[in-house]
C-alpha cells in the first residue's frame, strides 16, 4: 500500500528538486546582470558642455593701471612670435593672454587665431618648427598627448595648452589636426581627464579646464578607480604650503578663485568646500598684505617675507618679482572684492608692475615672456570689468 | 564538579566501590590526556603572544566608526589619502566586536579573543582530523602539517581568525552532512538550518566566507558527481532523497551569505576580486611563488596527492578533489590564501596517508595489525558490506573496551581530573587570569609587540599635527589609534587600497629616492616619522634636508622630523 504512495511522493520531490536547480542556476546567471554585478557603472568622465563657461572680470580700477600705462604695457607685450621656431610655451601663454580674437598691426605679431592654429594644427606647427621636430600633439594609445617640458617646441605646464584653449572660449567640437588624423578638442579634454590623478605633480590647469566645460559637479572615476570631483580637486589645491607648486603656488590660488566663480554659475562645490576655499584665499591675502615690499612687489617668499627669497631657476630678483606680483594681481583680478587686500596694496602692486614692464627692453621681455603674460593679463583684467 | 554518588559510609565488612555518576565517555585515556596537554600548552602559548601594532587597531577603528555612524563606511575612515577609493569593510561585525571588546576589556580582552579564536580553530581542526583518521597520532601529524603555514598569521588578531574558526566549523559540518539523511519532519528540516546559519554569521564576520562558499560549492558539485558515478545516470541523482537534501542545504547556505548589510555587494566584490575591498582583504593579487617555501609546500602537497591517488585504498570523493583544485587556484591567486589551502589539503591528504600506513602495517605495533587491517577493510567503501570485516572490527573494539574497563577502575577519571587541573593551571599562569586572580599587570612591551611605536605616538600626542604624518605603513594603524585625535597618516595596513601614484610615491620616499622631499611637499606632509631599522636611507636623507625639515624627536629606533614653517 505504501510503496506507490512513496513513489508518488518521491516523484513530487524530484520535480521540486529539478525546478529548484533550474531556479538556482537561473539566479546565478540572471541576478548578477540585473544587479549590475558584472559591469562597472562608474562614469569615467564628467559630463561636458560644448562651450566652456565664460568667467568675466569683475573690476575696473584705473588707479591700479591707467589707460596710458595699460596701452604701453600691452604694446610691449604683443606676441612678436612670427618667426622660425617660436617657443611653444610662449605661444600658449600668449594665446591665454590675448585670446583668439586679438589682432595686431605689427606684422611680427601673430594674431590670436594664428596662435591657436600653431598649437592645434600640426601642419602650421611643422611649418614653424620644421619636419625634424616631433609634433606638439599626437595620438598615443588612443589619447591625445601634448609634449611637455622637452625643450622650446613643447609646452611648459601639464594641460596648460588645454586650459588656454578653454579660457579663450574654444568649443569641444573644435578640430585639432594631429599628424595623420583630425580629432576634436573633446578628445583632448577626455585624454587629459583619463590621465588625471589627484596626487599628480601639476593638476591646476587640468582642474580648470574640466571645471570650465563641466555641466555640473558630478563625480567621475579615474582609471585607478579613484573618485574625482571638484571638491576633492579644491582640497588638493589647498593641501600644500602656500609657496609650493608651480609659479610659487599662484596657479593654485588662481584655479581656486576660478572654481568659486564657476560655482556661482553652475554648482561645482559643496558648502564646506566653498567655506574652506574662502578661508584659504583670505589667508593668502593676509600673507600677501604682510609681505608686500614698500615698492609694491612680492617675491618668491610672499607667504612670509621673513624667509629668504630663493628660486633655483630664476636667479634675477626682477624675474621673481614680476612672476610673484603679476600672478597675485591676476587671481585678485578674477576674485570677488571680499578677497581683496586694501586698495593701496593693489595700487602699489599695479603701479610697480606697470612701471617695471614699461622700462623693460626687448631682450628682457623675451626672456621673461611667460611671467609677463600673466602680469599683462592681470593688468588688462583690472581694467576690463564693469 | 561532583563525580561520586553520596552513598552512606560503608563499614569495613560491607565495603562496596563507589559508583561514578558521570558517563564513561568523560573518562580520558592517557593518549587523550596528552592531546589535551598539547592543546592547552598551545592556548597557553597563544595567551602570551603580544598584540601586534598593526591590523587589529585598524579594524577596531573601523568598528568605532560603524558604532558612531550606525552605517558601513564607503571609504576607509583611517586612510585620508584613499578618500577617493571606493572601499567598504567586508568584516563589519568583527570590526564592531573588536571595538566593543577593546572598549570594554582593553588589550586583555583582545588577547583573550585571540586565544579563543585560534585555540577554538585548532581544537576544531584537531577534531576534524581525528574524525577522519581515527588516530591521535595522525591527528597530531595533520596539525603539524598545518602549523608552519599558519604560524605567521595566528599571532595577529584580525577578522580572518574568526573566518578560520568558521571554516573549521564548516568542514566539520560538511563532514557530518556527508552521512546525514534527509529529514522526515518539519523539525528535521529546521534542524538543518545550522549550516546556512553558520554561513550567514560568517558572511558578517569576515569576507573569507567566500572561501567557505567555495568549499560548500565543491561539496554540492561533488555530491552530484558522486551520485552520477554511482548510478551512472545524472537523472537518478534527483531520486536520492538524501543527496537532494544535502544539495538543497548547501545551496541555502550559499544564499545565506547574502544576509549581510553588504547584500549583493559582497558577490559583486567577489566578481571583481583583483580590485575590490574583498580582494584587498585577501591580500590582493599576489600570485604564489613556487620558489618560496609556501610555493614549495603547495607543490609538495600536490606531489603527495599523486602518491596517495596511486596507493590509497580509501575512496577519493569528488568533493575532495574539487576542493583541492579550487583552493590550489585560490592560493595561486594570492599567497596569503595558502593557509586555507593547507587546511583543506590536510583534511584530504592525512586520512589517505593514515590509511596507507594502516594497510601496510607501518608504524603500528604487530599485535594491533590484525585488528587494524580489519578496521581498514571496514573503512573501505568497497568493503562496506563485508560482514567479516565488520565482525572483526567490532570484536576488536569490544575487546579493547573490556580491557580498558578492567584496567581503568578505580582511577578511570584520573586523566580527566588531571586535564582539568592542567587547564586551570595553564589559565592561572596565563596573563588572562590577572583580572580574576590578581597579580602584577604585564608591562607594555609584553602586552604589545616590541616594535610598537609607543614613543612616537606619545610624542605626536603632544604636537597635535594638522597636516599629514608620513609614516611606515606598519606604524600607521597604531599612530592613528594611539596618537593625537584626528591624526592623518599617509599609510597603514590597508595601504594596498591607496591610488597607484600614492603607493609609488610612498615607496620612493621610503627609499629616499629621487625628488622625495618634493614628494613630501606635494602631499603637504607636516611630520615625517621614520623607522630607523627599516628606513635607514630615509633617516640619513632627512639629515641632509635640515633647511626645510627639523628633527624634533629621536630615540634608538625612531626619528620624527617636522616641516619648518616659512621663516623658521
Amino acid at each position: 500500500m505504501n510503496r506507490p504512495h512513496n513513489k508518488a511522493r518521491n516523484s513530487k520531490w524530484m520535480l521540486v528538486f529539478g525546478w529548484s536547480q533550474v531556479a538556482f542556476l537561473a539566479a546565478l546567471v540572471a541576478v548578477p546582470s540585473v544587479a549590475g554585478l558584472s559591469r562597472d557603472p562608474r562614469p569615467r568622465l564628467p559630463q561636458f558642455e560644448l562651450e566652456p563657461i565664460r568667467v568675466e572680470p569683475l573690476h575696473n580700477n584705473p588707479l591700479i593701471v591707467t589707460d596710458e600705462q595699460l596701452a604701453a604695457v600691452l604694446k610691449k607685450l604683443e606676441p612678436r612670435l612670427r618667426h622660425s621656431q617660436p617657443k611653444i610655451n610662449y605661444v600658449d601663454h600668449a594665446l591665454r593672454f590675448w585670446g583668439v580674437d586679438a589682432t595686431f598691426t605689427d606684422p611680427a605679431c601673430l594674431s590670436g587665431e594664428e596662435l591657436r592654429k600653431l598649437l592645434v594644427d600640426h601642419e602650421v606647427f611643422k611649418a614653424a618648427w620644421g619636419n625634424e621636430t616631433k609634433p606638439l600633439m599626437s595620438m598615443r594609445n588612443g589619447l591625445v598627448t601634448v609634449r611637455m617640458q622637452q625643450g622650446n617646441a613643447t609646452a611648459s605646464h601639464v594641460d596648460h595648452t588645454l586650459a588656454s584653449l578653454a579660457e579663450c572660449g574654444t568649443p569641444l567640437d573644435f578640430d585639432l589636426s594631429l599628424p595623420g588624423q583630425t580629432v576634436q578638442l573633446r578628445t583632448m579634454l577626455a585624454s587629459a581627464i583619463a590621465r588625471f590623478e589627484i596626487n599628480q605633480q601639476e593638476y591646476e590647469w587640468t582642474t580648470l579646464a574640466a571645471a570650465l566645460y563641466a555641466v555640473d559637479g558630478s563625480a567621475w572615476y579615474s582609471v585607478d578607480g579613484e573618485r574625482m570631483d571638484f571638491n576633492r580637486c579644491a582640497r588638493r589645491l589647498m593641501r600644500q604650503q602656500y609657496q609650493q607648486g608651480v609659479c610659487y603656488g599662484n596657479h593654485r590660488l588662481y584655479t581656486l578663485v576660478m572654481l568659486l566663480r564657476i560655482d556661482e554659475q553652475k554648482p561645482l562645490l559643496d558648502e564646506a568646500t566653498r567655506a574652506e576655499i574662502s578661508a584659504h584665499l583670505r589667508e593668502a591675502t593676509r600673507r600677501l598684505v604682510a609681505s608686500q615690499a614698500p615698492e609694491g612687489f612680492w617675491d618668491q617668499n610672499w607667504p612670509d617675507a621673513k624667509s629668504a627669497a630663493r628660486d633655483e631657476k630664476l636667479e634675477t630678483p626682477l624675474s621673481r618679482r614680476i612672476l610673484a606680483t603679476g600672478h597675485a594681481l591676476e587671481w585678485w583680478a578674477m576674485a570677488p572684492a571680499e578677497f581683496h587686500p586694501p586698495r593701496e596694496v593693489l595700487v602699489r602692486a599695479g603701479q610697480w608692475l606697470s612701471k617695471e614692464i614699461e622700462s623693460m627692453d626687448g631682450p628682457a621681455i623675451e626672456k621673461n615672456y611667460t611671467f609677463l603674460s600673466h602680469a599683462g593679463r592681470a593688468l588688462r583684467l583690472w581694467r576690463s570689468g564693469t | 564538579m561532583e563525580t561520586v554518588s553520596a552513598h552512606p559510609r560503608p563499614s569495613e565488612s560491607t565495603y562496596t566501590p563507589l559508583t561514578p555518576v558521570l558517563s564513561e565517555r568523560y573518562a580520558l585515556s592517557a593518549g587523550q590526556f596528552s592531546i589535551v596537554a598539547a592543546l592547552t600548552a598551545w592556548c597557553w602559548y597563544l595567551s602570551y603572544i603580544p598584540l601586534f601594532h598593526a591590523v587589529t587597531w585598524r579594524h577596531a577603528m573601523v568598528g568605532q566608526w560603524i558604532a558612531e555612524h550606525n552605517a558601513l563606511p564607503m571609504v576607509d575612515p583611517t586612510l585620508p589619502l584613499a578618500d577617493g577609493m571606493d572601499w567598504t569593510t567586508t568584516s563589519w561585525l568583527s570590526d564592531l566586536l573588536l571595538h566593543l571588546l577593546e572598549r570594554g576589556g582593553g588589550p586583555l580582552a583582545l588577547q583573550a579573543t585571540l586565544v579563543v579564536l585560534v585555540g577554538g580553530a585548532s581544537i576544531g581542526l584537531a577534531r576534524l582530523l581525528y574524525l577522519e583518521t581515527s588516530s591521535k597520532r595522525w591527528m597530531l601529524a595533520g596539525l603539524a602539517l598545518v602549523l608552519p603555514f599558519v604560524w605567521a598569521r595566528v599571532g595577529v588578531l584580525r577578522p580572518e581568525l574568526a573566518g578560520a574558526g568558521c571554516f573549521v566549523g564548516l568542514l566539520l559540518m560538511l563532514r557530518r552532512l556527508r552521512t546525514e539523511s534527509a529529514p522526515s519532519s518539519i523539525a528535521g528540516w529546521a534542524g538543518g538550518a545550522w549550516l546556512p546559519l553558520l554561513m550567514a554569521v560568517w558572511a558578517n564576520l569576515d569576507g573569507s566566507v567566500l572561501l567557505g562558499t567555495v568549499a560548500v560549492a565543491c561539496f554540492a558539485v561533488g555530491e552530484f558527481v558522486d551520485g552520477w558515478l554511482e548510478r551512472r545516470d545524472p537523472r537518478l541523482v534527483a531520486r536520492d532523497a538524501d543527496r537532494r537534501w544535502r544539495i538543497w542545504l548547501v545551496q541555502a547556505s550559499i544564499a545565506a551569505t547574502l544576509c549581510t548589510p553588504l547584500g549583493w555587494d559582497l558577490w559583486r566584490q567577489a566578481a571583481a576580486l583583483t580590485t575590490s575591498s574583498l580582494g584587498t582583504a585577501f591580500g590582493g593579487f599576489r600570485p604564489l611563488l613556487f620558489a618560496s617555501w609556501q610555493g614549495l609546500g603547495v607543490l609538495a602537497m600536490w606531489a603527495l596527492l599523486g602518491v596517495l591517488l596511486r596507493y590509497s585504498r580509501r575512496a577519493f570523493r569528488a568533493a575532495d578533489v574539487l576542493a583541492f583544485v579550487a583552493f590550489s587556484l585560490l592560493a595561486g591567486f594570492s599567497q596569503s590564501l595558502t593557509p586555507w589551502f593547507v587546511v583543506v589539503a590536510a583534511g584530504i591528504l592525512v586520512p589517505h596517508a593514515s590509511r596507507i600506513f594502516r594497510d601496510r602495517g607501518w608504524l603500528i605495533p604487530k599485535e594491533s595489525v590484525t585488528a587494524v587491517q580489519a578496521t581498514s577493510a571496514f573503512d573501505t567503501r568497497e568493503a562496506a558490506s563485508s560482514t567479516d570485516a565488520d565482525k572483526s572490527l567490532r570484536a576488536a573494539r569490544t575487546a579493547d573496551a573490556n580491557s580498558a574497563e578492567e584496567s581503568a577502575q578505580p582511577f578511570q577519571f584520573a586523566y580527566s581530573l588531571a586535564s582539568l587541573l592542567m587547564i586551570w593551571v595553564a589559565f592561572a599562569l596565563s596573563p588572562l587570569a590577572t583580572p580574576l586572580l590578581g597579580g602584577k599587570p604585564r608591562p607594555l612591551n609584553r602586552i604589545y609587540s616590541p616594535d610598537t611605536p609607543h614613543a612616537v605616538a606619545e610624542f605626536l600626542r603632544g604636537q597635535t599635527p594638522k597636516g599629514l604624518v608620513w609614516c611606515p605603513e606598519e606604524w600607521g594603524d597604531w599612530l592613528r589609534w594611539n596618537g593625537p585625535a584626528g591624526i592623518k597618516v599617509a599609510a597603514n595596513s590597508n595601504a594596498s587600497i591607496l591610488p597607484r601614484i600614492v603607493r609609488t610615491d610612498y615607496s620612493q620616499v621610503t627609499r629616499a629616492e629621487g625628488t622625495w622631499t618634493r614628494t613630501l611637499d606635494r602631499y603637504g606632509v607636516e611630520y615625517l616619522a621614520i623607522d630607523k631599522q627599516t628606513q635607514p636611507r630615509l633617516a640619513d636623507g632627512v639629515q641632509s634636508t635640515l633647511d626645510s625639515w627639523t628633527v624634533v624627536f629621536e630615540d634608538e629606533s625612531a626619528l620624527v622630523a617636522r616641516r619648518k614653517e616659512a621663516g623658521e
